[in-house]
């Protein structure tokens, strides 16, 4: 049976952890990336409540890479 | 209204907005990369907002999802007698887990939400410019002078449509009978007034010019 207090398992799970949030935080970036180049083509008057968001997103998009880094 | 009623300097437009900007008429601070200078924009439409209705709800699921994990799984797990130490996992793990899982579940809307922002309409007093946008794709535009509009329709089929005001709009223009769709306009009978106006003064003006 498993044994999910099993170092060997913590650890598979940080690995995977990492592995997964590296990716999911470059696909973030590439749509934030998506955004800024519709900008040049398009800009609502709405849309600073956007840059907000994104401004956000990003910032989170930090925070829980470098979370999933640090915690042992 | 009919076409010698009206002309460029009579028809007026209140700048409004509905609600989440679906519908703007005469919007300031607006930038188009090819707009000319003498081009005023008189519409930005965007689907209705009861479209986002669908990942809203999926959204909701998704955020509730550990919290019925967290209540669940305790009673299944104790029911089947399963020993594989869960709780005893530190606190530490589950909260980068659930960061992760909550990043992810963020990205979703971001991408849906981004998907039907950059679906836009515009109605200048010169074309009818349609931006296609796909968060993980391209995007497209497509135009349409307003002098090539020959009939616009107006439809609303679903239930909801009528419930909450929206509609398709279709453009038939001369060349090769193409059509122009807009899809789940919100207000169909205003947009599709402010639109037959446009193309009469812009086929009557080019009529005087003649």
């Amino acid at each position: 049976m498993i044994n999910l207090l099993d170092e060997n398992v913590i650890s598979f799970i940080r690995l995977i952890s990492i592995v997964f949030m590296f990716f999911h935080f470059i696909f973030g970036i590439f749509l934030i990336m998506r955004v800024l180049s519709m900008y040049r083509i398009i800009k609502t008057p709405s849309v600073y409540l956007l840059d907000l968001f994104i401004f956000i997103y990003f910032l989170l998009l930090i925070v829980v890479l470098i979370l999933v880094m640090i915690v042992q | 209204m009919m076409m010698n009623q009206i002309n460029n300097k009579n028809f007026i437009l209140k700048n409004k907005r509905e609600f989440l900007g679906a519908l703007v008429t005469k919007p300031k601070n607006l930038y188009f990369s090819s707009l000319d200078k003498d081009e005023k924009v008189y519409v930005l439409i965007r689907s209705h907002w009861i479209v986002n209705l669908s990942w809203i709800i999926n959204l909701c699921i998704y955020f509730i999802i550990p919290l019925i994990v967290y209540f669940i799984l305790p009673i299944f797990i104790n029911l089947i007698q399963l020993d594989i130490g869960i709780f005893d996992i530190p606190n530490r793990v589950w909260i980068v887990i659930l960061f992760v899982y909550y990043s992810i579940v963020l990205t979703y809307a971001f991408n849906k939400f981004i998907d039907w922002y950059f679906d836009i309409f515009l109605v200048t007093n010169k074309r009818i410019i349609d931006i296609e946008f796909s968060p993980l794709g391209g995007y497209k535009v497509l135009e349409t002078p307003l002098m090539n509009v020959q009939d616009i329709k107006e439809e609303s089929r679903s239930f909801l449509g009528l419930i909450f005001n929206y509609g398709n709009i279709k453009a038939r223009t001369s060349a090769e009978q193409s059509i122009l769709m807009l899809e789940k306009v919100p207000k169909p009978l205003t947009v599709r007034n402010i639109i037959a106006d446009l193309v009469n003064i812009a086929k009557h003006s080019y009529k005087q010019n003649i």
